[in-house]
């Protein structure tokens, strides 16, 4: 049974992925203006057709690197109210996810990873981190 | 459009009811604050008449009793003055006033998807002891529901539920062939006959109108829905339209009989009358205006602020490849700027909005205000006509109305005090609004007592708000009363005085970047002055660079510019720099230190000297300056969350986000510097 279809991206060498629901755009990466005073994740704002959307180093954020991988893409993702930019390695395809491909992280995981991921997906033997939008959001905003 | 679409619309028609019903209490109140003027005056008094007449007619389309037995109250002893019988006294105004205070409650109480109100026993029987005034009955007689009379109003619902309840409904759909036309024939005629006949609605079906290129000029493609009420038989209505024979196809079906529905039901808004002139269905002399919604023209305004981005895209493209300013090209974009620039300025004015909406609110206020105070206030409005954005004005109300409120019970006396001082018992309260540079001024100005100076200094050290023997001059103490738990009346009261005023007054006309001003004589008065932007969506700035980034400083908060010179700037303590400025000397804040780069200082070369609304000035030392312009405002906070120093931005012509420097953050910056320097000493 298909759930739905996710947006698989990488971080360095480790793949990712987000609903695609939750993806509003995406583009080629490109320097934004920092913000002063925040959080060193935080890359800055960008102009994405007249508004201004905060850009977040998701690798970053996720305590994955500190050194600044190679990125690529830039994903917009929208919860209800707000649109943030995370900026990515690259972004690989778009799948269909089953339910059956779900497993959970497993115990030794790090506290920020159990809190950015809910689970692992296993697509064709390619392991992917299924990331919560909502966390991401949280994250960004702290 | 079909009939269930008028009934899926209907809560569209209550909005636009509510529309109607909240300009008409405006033109009331307006009306009868100016009676006592001219008491007189027909006109006025007519025109009091058909206000509260039109909100009857508005609630009886829509059932709404409560509305419609007050109005038609209010509305018959009105008819007393417009008849001559009786004459306009200052206590019949008094009344009308109480009046029209009731009927907005019950407006309201609908607005609210029908919370109870009830209507006080007190007003109707002050209403029911003029005479002849009737009985408190909701059907209005027949001469009420003339059809001309109601045409003549704002809002001309029809009456379908006083005439149903004895009528019959019948619902006709009419279609006529292209020969019916060419025998000269013409289907107003039968619509007038119909109309003859009771209460006509019609609905005209355009959905077989081909495209134009398509149209066939003899040919006939309208079809008709009516909805007749009506006392006569099917037969008599059938009659009708044998007149044109087989031309003329009509079905006429009964749709409800001795109608006791409610008329919400009903599709009674959009209908094209028949005396009217078919192609202008409302005709209202007084204002040629356009109702819009407020999203629309905010989505129009945003749109002009991208224009107004690429614009400055294009100039910098051109700058890249060398087109010269006055070449062709330059010329017609240079041209082009200037009409975005008028097409901005337009747009931004459509959302302005006259402050008198906010002003004749005020006016209920402070005739509460008054009577539990027991004090005598004249309230007077001037400028009411005053244009200020929309955005602006919503956050206005309560700020005003506070402010009113405290004017009364604080600052204006007693009937008996005023006596003993030789004042007129009666108080007088200004409200007026002007421009003034750009800005738009509004002033609350009452001749009470004044504020007492002492008074409030003994207060403000009691609250621990200063330390006793701290010095301040006067203007000082006065803006004492907008710190946070002042307030100078012992015991709390009614009207105000919960402690929670003037701050939240302050705080409110900060965040639509107003500012207030305080001139007080004792025994004389007191004087609010509030400034305030007359947009939120635009600014000028200038354009400045430092630490290699771009940032923007509102226009208005710099005094002036001027050459930096390093060698001029002296230690003052730990990180702590002063400056000459005149003759004397400012404390200083470089850009590096709320950007949170450490850098050489070589760069810095501009000090702007930076002022903010209590004239406080210190130094700003920034790398360069580039451009002065207006910018678009985008609020951070929309897509992230509030940061200090930064709440706005904006888009540079290269399409790069700039920061737009919040002036206040860099006083707080000084204070915390300042309070640094006191830890040191301790």
């Amino acid at each position: 049974m298909i759930m739905e279809k996710a947006l698989v991206f990488s971080l360095g060498s480790q793949e990712f992925s987000v609903q695609i629901s939750a993806v509003k755009e995406i583009k080629e990466w490109a320097k934004a203006t920092p913000f002063p005073a925040a959080p060193a994740f935080v890359e800055g704002a960008v102009n994405v057709r007249g508004s201004v959307i905060p850009l977040v180093n998701m690798a970053q954020m996720m305590g994955l690197s500190d050194d600044n991988d190679e990125k690529k893409a830039i994903i917009f993702l929208k919860d209800d109210k707000k649109i943030i930019g995370f900026s990515v390695s690259n972004v690989t395809d778009i799948s269909d996810i089953d339910e059956e491909d779900f497993r959970p992280l497993p115990e030794l995981s790090s506290d920020n990873l159990k809190y950015y991921s809910n689970g692992i997906l296993s697509l064709g033997g390619r392991l992917v981190f299924s990331v919560n939008v909502s966390s991401l959001f949280e994250g960004s905003l702290q | 459009m079909s009939a269930t679409e008028f009934t899926d619309d209907m809560d569209a028609i209550r909005q636009i009811f509510f529309d109607e019903c909240d300009e008409q209490l405006a033109l009331l109140e307006e009306e009868l604050t100016t009676l006592s003027d001219e008491p007189e005056d027909k006109e006025k008094i007519n025109t009091i008449f058909r206000c509260v007449h039109s909100i009857k007619g508005g609630a009886a389309a829509f059932g709404m009793e409560e509305l419609v037995k007050f109005s038609h109250l209010f509305e018959s002893v009105l008819d007393l003055f417009r008849s001559g019988a009786l004459s306009v006294t200052t206590e019949s105004i008094a009344t009308f006033l109480k009046c029209k205070d009731v009927l907005c409650d019950i407006v309201a109480a609908f607005k609210n998807e029908g919370a109870a109100c009830e209507v006080g026993p007190d007003i109707v029987a002050e209403l029911e002891r003029y005479p002849h005034s009737g009985a408190p009955e909701p059907e209005p007689s027949p001469k009420d529901v003339e059809m001309d009379d109601i045409f003549g109003m704002a809002f001309a619902p029809v009456q379908i539920k006083i005439e149903a309840l004895v009528d019959q409904q019948f619902s006709i759909s009419l279609r006529v062939t292209t020969e019916f036309y060419e025998r000269g024939d013409d289907v107003r005629n039968i619509l007038i006959a119909l109309k003859e006949l009771g209460t006509l609605q019609i609905e005209v079906n355009t959905d077989a109108v081909p495209l134009i290129g398509d149209i066939s000029p003899e040919r006939s493609y309208l079809t008709w829905n009516l909805l007749l009420a009506t006392q006569k038989s099917r037969g008599d209505v059938e009659e009708i339209f044998e007149w044109s024979g087989d031309d003329l196809q009509a079905t006429v079906t009964l749709i409800a009989d001795n109608v006791t529905d409610g008329p919400a039901s009903l599709p009674v808004a959009v209908e094209e009358k028949i005396d009217l002139q078919i192609k202008k269905p409302t005709e209202r002399k007084e204002s040629a205006t356009v109702r819009v919604d407020i999203q629309r023209i905010d989505k129009l305004v945003d749109l002009i602020g991208e224009l107004v981005i690429n614009q400055g895209a294009i100039q910098s493209q051109m700058r890249r490849n060398k087109v010269h300013g006055d070449s062709v090209l330059g010329n017609v974009v240079t041209a082009q700027e200037q009409l975005i620039h008028e097409l901005q300025e337009n747009v931004i004015t459509m959302r302005a909005y006259p402050i008198k909406t906010v002003f004749q609110k005020l006016g209920r206020v402070v005739r509460e205000t008054a009577r539990l105070t027991e004090k005598q206030v004249r309230l007077v409005l001037e400028g009411e006509d005053t244009e200020v954005d929309r955005s602006i004005l919503e956050k206005l109300s309560d700020p005003l109305t506070h402010m009113l409120r405290n004017a009364i019970d604080h600052g204006i006396e007693s009937p008996q005090a005023r006596s003993l001082a030789g004042k007129d018992p009666e108080g007088l309260l200004r409200l007026r609004a002007f421009q003034r540079s750009g800005r738009i001024i509004v002033e609350i100005q009452d001749d009470g007592a004044g504020l007492d100076a002492d008074r409030i200094y003994e207060k403000a050290v009691e609250k621990k708000i200063i330390e006793r023997g701290q010095r301040l001059d006067l203007e000082e103490i006065y803006s004492l009363i907008f710190e946070p738990g002042f307030s100078t009346v012992a015991e709390v009261t009614d009207v105000s005085g919960r402690g929670v005023g003037m701050d939240v007054v302050k705080q409110s006309l900060q965040q639509i970047n107003g500012r207030i001003f305080i001139s007080s004589a004792k025994g004389k008065g007191t004087t609010f002055s509030i400034s305030l932007p007359f947009t939120l969506s635009v600014i000028e700035g200038i354009i400045f660079k430092a630490e290699g980034q771009d940032f923007v400083i509102p226009v208005n908060n710099v005094l002036e510019t001027i050459i930096f010179d390093a060698k001029k700037a002296f230690h003052v303590g730990e990180g702590k720099y002063g400056y000459p400025y005149r003759d004397g000397y400012l404390s200083v804040i470089y850009a590096s230190d709320i950007i949170g780069t450490s850098s050489d200082g070589v760069n810095q070369k501009i000090c702007f000297v930076v002022e903010n609304e209590n004239e406080e000035k210190l130094a700003f030392i920034v790398d360069k300056i580039i451009d002065h312009s207006r910018f678009v405002v985008k609020n951070l906070e929309d897509n992230y969350r509030k940061i200090a120093c930064f709440s706005t931005a904006t888009i540079l012509g290269d399409g790069n986000v700039a920061f737009i420097l919040d002036v206040e953050f860099l006083f707080g910056e000084l204070l915390k510097k300042r309070e640094g320097s006191l830890e040191e000493r301790v």
